[in-house]
């Protein structure tokens, strides 16, 4: 898309010569006083210090693009002012925030008005506001439906207050980010999750969430509106903003919405200088033939671009159907197949008691016991991930969960010839844990490692207890950023999915160790280190009582 | 002298298994059952020592069971050892207080360990 783009604006400046004062006649532009004038000259440089990561409303794409309907809204804002700003690129949004704070930037893009933020902040009037709505993967039709539900909001936003203020008999489950919300609804961890229209559209699009939908009902009153937000002691620039954006059309904010909220490529024929451009075209006929050239690839283009978003929207519902049958088959397959493995089992076990013990009779009935073991294992895999996701929690220790699971691996570790390293930190604080199904995720965690590692490497664990400056952007912890995690391999967590050769491995063991760190609030995730090996990163927040 | 092991399963390819089984031992008397439904009739007839029963069987679950042997105060002292195919022990009792508390085997079981927890719930 980065080319026909250029094209496009290389192919506007080239018509638009012929149509001198066209573009300056419309009614966008806009008034600056004297003074406002003067102080833009002064001020050169104003820094922007965006969210990286708040799709669909602003983020920086892997490569550091700077995207979403802020980024096209600070664009315009741009352009109306005949100035650049410049972006500050920041790893997570505590830094943004932290920055903000030391006044080392000068304007948040896309930020949400609250009594304590404007301690340091002025706020523009709100230019995006997107409704609240309730999404679900059952079939409630209304709030009061919902009474007595097991809700989820992201931490700090907007809808836990209007749940708590609005005193809804629910109960609040706190997620760190609305995708972790909307694949708990999707997996039915939760009943529901209130949120904004714009995320819940963008997301479960992106992430092929089929199953859910937003409650027919509009029982949620209250919108998020993200407005740009202003160093408070430059109330100058406020005011200019706030011209900017007055300067808006309807068709520019229109293409804008149209399209993050639709997934389509950006829409040309909405954009008023596309017009321009086309008159031009038609005065200047050789220019009208290059044009058409231009036109017909960036056609295919188009093309090519929605194949692959369909291809791949497929592909995710596909895989999330995957996810939905595995939990219905699991329970009528582990009764069908258990009670022949149970015969198979205690036949064998008869056999080799009556038949004579030579090597041979010996090494079938060996063979069988190992074989009704295999599927036996993977009858009990396919029932851990169908299980009712309930944890019986009590507090523990982190640290000792692991020494537990260090200590049943032991065994494999000294056989293959592993070199067990451990860093517990000492000052960690006991937490609310199901140890059990802790346990379960680090011996399996462990031995992907030992099969992994096959012979002679070394196993590292380490804990430990870091401060995060906003309580509300755990996940965004850099060094716990998952969103390296792409694409393949964030494949290692879905059911089934396994490199093993057969025999050796159900492909369930890593989804059964997300879905257990998720209902414990966590997060996990996995990486191939530059240095070689592997990393295996989970994360546990403190004091989630407090966090409301 | 023999203890009498009353073997209640839908299966009976796996009741005749661990008829064949815990009788080549020569410690156990055993009498297998098909029916949930029957059960009782044959517990009264056979007073078994200890009942080795299927928790989810087409006519009768083992639960249900369990608590009609539970009413007849004859067979007030016999033990009971569950045997399941489908789930854990911790939902399994969630889903009878007959069966919460009482030994519980998962499919596939091994002979061995069948023999070491019918001999523990005896001995208790």
């Amino acid at each position: 898309m980065a080319w026909s783009k250029t094209t496009y604006l290389l192919l506007s400046l080239i018509l638009l010569s012929h149509l001198p004062g066209e573009i300056s006649a419309n009614d966008n532009a806009i008034n600056l006083t004297t003074e406002e004038q003067q102080w833009l000259k002064a001020h050169p440089e104003i820094r922007i210090a965006p969210d990286p990561d708040f799709e669909p409303f602003e983020w920086f794409t892997l490569d550091g693009a700077y995207k979403g309907m802020a980024a096209d809204y600070l664009r315009l804002v741009e352009q109306r002012l005949g100035i650049k700003f410049t972006l500050v690129h920041n790893k997570d949004w505590p830094q943004v925030m932290d920055m903000a704070r030391a006044r080392q930037v000068d304007v948040l893009p896309a930020l949400a008005r609250s009594p304590q933020r404007e301690q340091y902040l002025l706020f523009t009037t709100p230019y995006i506001s997107a409704k609240g709505v309730i999404v679900t993967g059952k079939s409630y039709e209304n709030i009061q439906e919902l009474e007595g539900k097991k809700i989820a909001v992201v931490t700090d936003y907007v809808w836990d207050d209007w749940i708590t203020y609005n005193k809804f008999n629910v109960r609040l489950y706190r997620v760190e980010r609305t995708l972790d919300g909307l694949e708990l609804a999707a997996l039915g961890g939760v009943d529901a999750m209130v949120s904004d229209i714009a995320s819940v559209t963008y997301l479960i699009r992106k992430h092929g969430l089929s199953n859910l939908r937003i409650v027919k009902d509009e029982g949620v009153d209250r919108n998020l509106e993200l407005s740009f937000a202003v160093r408070n002691d430059w109330p100058e620039l406020q005011i200019i903003i706030e011209k900017a954006l007055a300067s808006l059309t309807f068709e520019e904010k229109e293409a804008i919405r149209a399209k993050w909220l639709t997934l389509e490529a950006p829409g040309l024929w909405r954009n008023p200088v596309f017009w321009y451009s086309t008159l031009g075209a038609v005065a200047a006929l050789l220019l009208l033939l290059t044009a058409t050239v231009i036109w017909n690839r960036m056609l295919k283009q188009r093309v090519e671009l929605r194949t692959r978003e369909l291809q791949d929207a497929n592909m995710k519902l596909m895989q999330a159907e995957k996810m939905e049958s595995i939990g219905r088959l699991a329970a009528g397959v582990a009764h069908e197949v258990k009670n022949p493995l149970a015969i198979i089992q205690m036949g064998a076990d008869f056999l080799s008691q009556e038949m004579a013990k030579d090597e041979i009779t010996g090494g079938v009935i060996k063979d069988i016991d190992e074989a009704v073991h295999r599927a036996d294992t993977v009858i009990r895999g396919l029932l851990d991930f169908s299980r009712d996701k309930k944890l019986e929690l009590t507090t523990g220790s982190i640290n000792e969960v692991i020494e537990n699971s260090l200590q049943l691996v032991g065994h494999e570790m000294r056989q293959r010839q592993i070199e067990v390293r451990t860093n517990l930190a000492d000052n960690l604080p006991s937490l609310e844990l199901d140890t059990n199904k802790l346990q379960q995720v680090f011996i399996n965690l462990f031995m992907n490692a030992a099969h992994a590692m096959e012979r002679e490497g070394i196993l590292e664990v380490t804990s430990r207890l870091k401060a995060l400056t906003n309580k509300a952007d755990l996940s965004r912890d850099s060094e716990n950023r998952f969103s390296i995690i792409q694409e393949d391999s964030s494949k290692v967590f879905d059911p089934f999915y396994t490199t093993k050769p057969v025999g050796e491995g159900t492909g369930l063991g890593l989804s059964v160790s997300r879905n257990i760190i998720n209902l414990h609030h966590g997060s996990i995730g996995i990486q191939n280190r530059r240095e070689g090996g592997a990393s295996v990163v989970i994360m546990f927040q403190l004091n989630r009582g407090d966090r409301a | 002298m023999k203890k009498r092991i009353l073997v209640v399963d839908d299966e009976p390819a796996l009741t005749r298994m661990v008829k064949l089984n815990l009788e080549r031992t020569g410690n156990y008397e055993v009498r297998t059952e098909n029916q949930g439904s029957m059960a009782l009739q044959a517990a009264r007839e056979f007073k078994p020592d200890l009942m080795l029963l299927d928790v989810m069987m087409p006519d009768m679950s083992g639960d249900e069971v369990s608590a009609q042997m539970k009413e007849d105060e004859e067979l007030s002292r016999m033990k009971y050892v569950f045997m399941t195919a489908i789930i854990t022990k911790d939902e399994t009792e969630a889903m009878g207080s007959n069966i919460g508390g009482n030994e519980f085997l998962a499919k596939p079981v091994k002979t061995d360990e069948l023999i070491a927890t019918i001999e523990r719930v005896l001995g208790e």
